[in-house]
């Protein structure tokens, strides 16, 4: 679980393997960079999670890094 | 750069930082997911904590609970939810307290008062922990920290005014209303929201603590907040807090300072008037002493006698002829403040004796809304509101009944400072009856909406909306009262209504009631099930062991 002000990430294992994701944005009409976003995150990394992603209108860079924040944090 | 900064931490690492190493334990935390529901409706993205932080752990040998508000969530802003959060664990630490068990509260206050979206929810949340402050400065010193960027406004503006200690930075700020709201009620020649000298001048933490209205400005560190807190709880732990903080109580010297303090020579402005006028005509008619308060007030006050109750009735009314501008048209301002806190503390001291039967308190309420204005937020309006919040509560906690009236209008700030801490809330039943937590116009620039959508959220979220029978459906009024006519009432309907306050003084004298017991009414029971479920989970999870 990670959180700046505007956006927050809850990450927790998933047990089947796939991951489920749910974004609940402020700002509409950018499917196509969350889904860009998350392709990234899930090429770099080999996990099965359930993740919610709320967010005040972050940028890309930001939701990235707070996905990798909440993955190292959910290892410790 | 200073990379010890606590402004830059987010709500959870202020908290964190401040505890002791590894004694933090957040309760309710995110993936408990008690969001707000009124939120989304609205089509804004909650969060999972609703912007605070209620942690629990050590400051050395000593329990204590932190609570911190996210300032860069909807501008830290009190809902429904994260209120409840705050009220409830300040309940359990009461709870604790009361039961020999000391627990340390700190509040990190990076708020901008009453989330705008969840309206009456928030202010009734607020009510609760003001209650909640005064109950338990008892026991322990109530900490409150103004060091983040969004500072500490509204009705949490009074929060920190009725907290033990306050410790500020040069990066917070404090006031009761924000400069852009003082701007749209006002007009930018009243306060211009762009002038960050004259915020800064007016509100900023190094100005309140030359009006003495923090205590302590530290550097913005970690490590010298934390130390801040934990030298002033080691005082508190040997010195018993009984009901008063000074700030509060200093009626003398704040009066002699409004006094002192120059205001605009401007003329009456009579023609132009929000009010009804109906807190006048009530109290003159329940109080039938009308002719010592003529003209020239706008605070009245006075006592009479009701079979065996003696009553103290405040109310406060228009004076166009009242030194500060903004305060002309029936506001509560820093005298009105000041005055009800000193006619209540008159009562309090009057009758502090074994075997006195104790005034019965009435606040009448019509007021439009607390002052905005450059002088008010100069003398500190918030501590004047505060010092009504205080009075009222400490009026309740030393067992005189209080009952409060709404014949008009009840908003925001001065609904806090004046009623919302009664034991019991009476309403009349009728259209002119107004709740709400401020002016559609400046709703609409804070939450960036039109007055359209405005009044069309009124229609999907009843906290929003500003009748009686809304405000009612929260539990916040225990009984609404039919009168004949709500501007000029006949004589019957007065006597009806002077019944029913009466039924409401004998019942506050067999028990009275502090704020959070309305959220078990039949009203509150169906619509503030997310302040109940709240309380219900944190108090789960409080007492596990650290």
């Amino acid at each position: 679980m990670v959180a700046s002000g505007n956006l927050e990430v809850l990450l927790e294992p998933e047990f089947s393997a796939v991951s489920k994701v749910r974004v609940r944005t402020s700002v509409d009409g950018y499917r196509e960079e969350w889904t860009a976003i998350l392709r990234t995150f899930f090429e770099r990394h080999d996990v099965a999670a359930a993740i919610e992603i709320n967010d005040g209108g972050a940028s890309p860079p930001i939701v990235l890094l707070r996905l990798e924040q909440a993955l190292e944090e959910s290892r410790k | 750069m200073n990379i010890d900064s606590f402004a830059e931490k987010t709500a959870r690492d202020r908290a964190r930082s401040l505890l002791d190493a590894d004694t933090f334990r957040e309760l309710l935390d995110p993936f408990v997911r008690l969001e707000s529901p009124h939120l989304p409706v609205q089509e804004i993205v909650p969060q999972s904590d609703d912007g605070v932080v209620i942690a629990r752990g050590k400051f050395g040998d000593k329990n204590a609970l932190v609570l911190s508000l996210e300032g860069g969530f909807q501008g830290g802003s009190v809902g429904e939810v994260n209120g409840a959060k705050i009220a409830g664990a300040l309940e359990l630490a009461l709870r604790d307290a009361r039961a020999g068990k000391l627990i340390f509260p700190v509040l990190i206050l990076d708020t901008g008062g009453i989330r705008l979206q969840e309206a009456n929810l928030g202010l009734l949340a607020i009510s609760e922990i003001h209650s909640a402050i005064v109950a338990l400065r008892e026991f322990v010193p109530v900490i409150g920290v103004i060091a983040g960027r969004v500072g500490c406004f509204g009705g949490m503006a009074i929060a920190a005014a009725l907290c033990t200690f306050l410790i500020g930075n040069e990066v917070g700020r404090l006031g009761l209303n924000g400069p852009e709201v003082i701007e749209q009620e006002a007009g930018t020649d009243e306060f211009d929201a762009h002038d960050r000298v004259l915020i800064w001048e007016t509100l900023g933490c190094r100005r309140r603590l030359a009006m003495g209205q923090v205590d302590l400005l530290v550097d913005d560190s970690v490590q010298a907040i934390k130390e801040a807190i934990v030298t002033r709880i080691n005082i508190g732990a040997a010195e018993k807090q009984r009901g008063i903080v000074l700030r509060t109580r200093e009626i003398a010297v704040q009066t002699q300072k409004i006094q002192d303090h120059a205001t605009p020579d401007l003329e009456p402005d009579a023609e132009k008037t929000f009010s009804s006028g109906r807190g006048r005509r009530w109290y003159n008619a329940l109080m039938e002493n009308a002719a010592e308060h003529a003209e020239g007030k706008s605070l009245l006050v006075g006592d009479a006698q009701w079979g065996t109750e003696t009553i103290r009735a405040i109310s406060v009314v228009p004076n166009p002829l009242a030194r500060f501008p903004r305060a002309r048209q029936g506001q509560m301002g820093v005298e009105e403040g000041w005055g009800i806190a000193r006619a209540i503390w008159e009562a309090i001291d009057s009758d502090n004796e074994p075997g006195k039967i104790k005034h019965a308190i009435v606040a009448i309420v019509d007021v439009p809304g607390q002052a905005f204005g450059l002088h008010e937020e100069q003398l500190g309006i918030h501590l004047a509101l505060a010092a009504a919040v205080d009075a009222y509560i400490t009026a309740r906690e030393f067992d005189h009944p209080v009952v409060a009236l709404i014949v008009g209008k009840a908003i925001s700030g001065a609904f806090l400072a004046h009623g919302l801490q009664a034991s019991e809330i009476l309403a009349l039943d009728d259209a002119g009856v107004e709740i709400h937590v401020m002016s559609e116009a400046s709703v609409s620039r804070v939450t960036r909406r039109s007055l359209r959508e405005v009044a069309a959220l009124a229609q999907i979220a009843p906290s929003t909306a500003r009748d009686v029978h809304s405000f009612a459906s929260l539990g916040g009024v225990s009984r609404l009262l039919k009168a004949d006519d709500a501007d000029e009432p006949s004589p019957q309907s007065v006597e009806e209504v002077r019944s029913e306050i009466l039924q409401a003084i004998r019942r506050a004298r067999a028990g009275a009631k502090s704020p959070p017991a309305r959220l078990d009414s039949p009203a509150a029971l169906a619509s503030r099930t997310m302040s109940r479920e709240v309380r219900r989970m944190l108090e789960s999870q409080w007492s596990m062991e650290l």
